[in-house]
């Protein structure tokens, strides 16, 4: 059966895939051109952001 | 004494199956996408791998509830974010080919647009004759991994921008190193406006005379 409570981490991963996914298809479809300047700090904001949501969720040692 | 039925498989071994079923399946169409490609098939590979990052991260969303197996697509994505990262953020033709290559356009035949995914790769201008160029033309040379030489012909009224997102740029005696090298150099007062838009994601480009 099922776990009712979702996995913190598929999700958070699952979510930023679906951003970045949706932000190379825009810079393939060359809606915008996206530079290494703006795509380095974004990315490394988004992964802290990632880790520290993922971290919530581990259970502290007994 | 009759054995008994054996048991369905646990959610987690079934969770795991469907992870690697689609890592398995990812790793085909990249796999059959290649294939063709290599048999000259065009694979918009820019829209492609977009949309398979976007299909990994929907199934690890949909499949969050289920309590383990994820990591298959996990690692998928992170590849796939990493290829995705260095193709864009490098500006690095994802479908550009690989090994040398010596692009000589002449009078009459004009290549505007050349590009390799890694090696070496020349553009040979001099036989090209830059009066019968229409105002305001583009040419441009691209290298994803590697190194690019534009050689241009000592009157050409050209006017060149030349980048490397990581490495080193050498435009008629000029240079620029590091990350974002850039170079521009202006066209020869009363020229026509012709401009070489000559980039590297990693590595060098040379433009120089001939």
């Amino acid at each position: 059966m099922a776990d009712a409570h979702p996995s913190r981490p598929a999700l958070v991963t699952g979510v930023f895939f679906v951003a970045a996914g949706i932000v190379f298809l825009l810079e393939g479809l060359e809606v915008w051109d996206v530079s290494l300047r703006v795509l380095g700090p974004v990315l490394l904001i988004t992964l802290g952001v990632a880790i520290l949501l993922g971290g919530r969720t581990r259970q502290p040692p007994s | 004494m009759s054995t008994p039925p054996p048991l369905p498989p646990a959610p987690v071994e079934r969770s795991r199956k469907a992870g690697r079923l689609a890592f398995g399946l990812l790793l085909l169409g990249i796999g059959v996408g290649w294939l063709l490609g290599a048999l000259g098939v065009d694979i918009p590979w820019e829209l492609v791998l977009p949309g398979a990052l976007i299909a990994i991260g929907g199934l690890l969303i949909i499949t969050a509830r289920s309590d383990a197996g994820h990591g298959g697509l996990i690692t998928a994505g992170v590849v796939l974010t990493i290829v995705l990262l260095i193709g864009t953020g490098f500006n690095v033709p994802l479908a550009g080919g690989v090994g040398e290559r010596t692009v000589r356009p002449t009078e009459h035949v004009i290549d505007r647009e050349v590009e390799l995914g890694v090696g070496e790769l020349t553009f040979d201008l001099t036989g090209v004759d830059f009066q019968t160029i229409v105002r305001g033309t583009e040419l441009r040379a691209r290298v994803g991994v590697g190194e690019l030489i534009v050689i241009v012909p000592e009157e050409a009224p050209i006017r060149v921008e030349a980048h490397s997102g990581l490495g080193n740029v050498q435009v008629f005696g000029q240079e620029e190193g590091g990350v974002d090298a850039e170079i521009t150099t202006p066209a020869p007062v009363g020229a026509p406006a012709i401009t070489l838009i000559a980039t590297v994601g990693i590595g060098e480009v040379r433009v120089e005379h001939g």
